[in-house]
């Protein structure tokens, strides 16, 4: 999926609301932070706490 | 406090309002266009506009703010409608999220709405709190939800499948909870939100034929509830009953109904 960078900017963790990145497959997001890695699902991003792995 | 004894918006909600997304998005949504124009169209929202919809479902309001130039982001508990949106308005940024926790950076939008999605959420003062945290300091937040009950129409189709499903716990906020003004006011105040003016939109809705009303109000997440908790026979019985006084002579439906924005500026 394509992201651009000012997309990019305004999102957030929802848990800390900190900086998150897209995994170098580009089927999620992380968040360094929190350590936990948001899904992408169907090109739409899941930024549910719930439904996001530990790393 | 461990996460899962937060209120939170997004599964149940995803669920529920996911179920029917096609028909929400071309019979349903539709009908409230009338509100996303004028709320657009007071706000001048243009090509300078950076815009979140809060509960945007299959993103009729996004699509309406994308030609009007803006950059448009939404947010929704249904996958399947956020599937919709996006290809209806290919460079949005729609995600799954929960409105008690919108994943954006603090004061990133000039405008953010909720078309009757605060009232919906597990915690109305927690997504509120969200959408002003997201907006920036003078931009605008948008609360839109149904207008006063006393003579709508459409205040006869929301109480319809009431005698379906045992009744709410006391004190459960309902549908029009927010449709007071003051009620409204002081729920934008405590959020730290500074209440700008209240605007009615009248906004009925029509469908071709009785089939047409049917599968468009049955594809309201509070229908699929209701249904899952009865039988579909039964809301579409209740339904057809509820419709029966607004059948026009060409075989149509009209049925009134008004939204209460409030406008607010963060």
């Amino acid at each position: 999926m394509s992201i651009s960078k000012e997309l990019l900017d305004i999102l957030a963790c929802p848990k800390c609301k900190g900086d998150i990145r897209l995994n170098e497959n580009g089927d999620g997001l992380i968040c360094d932070a929190c350590r936990l890695l948001y899904p992408i699902k169907d090109d739409i991003p899941v930024m549910l706490i719930d439904e996001a792995t530990r790393l | 406090m461990p996460t899962e004894e937060k209120p939170k918006t997004g599964k149940l909600n995803g669920r529920l309002w996911g179920a029917r997304a096609r028909d929400w998005a071309d019979l349903q949504e539709p009908i409230t266009r009338r509100v996303y124009d004028a709320v657009f169209q007071r706000l001048n929202v243009d090509a300078q506009t950076n815009y979140l919809d809060v509960g945007c479902g299959s993103g009729l309001a996004a699509q309406l703010a994308a030609e009007r130039g803006a950059r448009v982001t939404g947010v929704d508990a249904a996958e399947n409608l956020l599937a919709i949106a996006q290809s209806r308005v290919a460079p949005g940024l729609f995600r799954v999220a929960d409105l008690e926790e919108l994943p954006f950076t603090d004061k990133a939008f000039d405008v953010v709405t909720g078309f009757n999605s605060f009232q919906y959420a597990a915690n109305p003062d927690a997504a509120l709190a969200q959408a002003r945290r997201v907006a920036k300091t003078g931009g605008a937040v948008v609360i839109v939800t149904w207008g006063k009950p006393e003579g709508m129409q459409a205040a006869t189709l929301l109480g319809a499948l009431k005698a379906l499903v045992p009744p709410p716990p006391p004190g459960t906020p309902g549908p029009f909870a927010l449709s007071d003004e003051h009620a409204l006011r002081e729920f934008a105040t405590k959020a730290g939100l500074e209440p700008v003016e209240v605007v009615d939109v009248d906004t009925p809705f029509q469908y071709a034929d009785l089939s047409t009303a049917l599968r468009g109000l049955m594809s309201s997440g509070n229908a699929i509830r209701v249904a899952e908790l009865s039988s579909d026979d039964a809301v579409r019985k209740a339904y057809t009953g509820a419709l029966e006084g607004f059948r026009q002579p060409d075989g149509s439906y009209r049925i009134g109904a008004t939204f209460r924005c409030l406008f607010t500026s963060a």
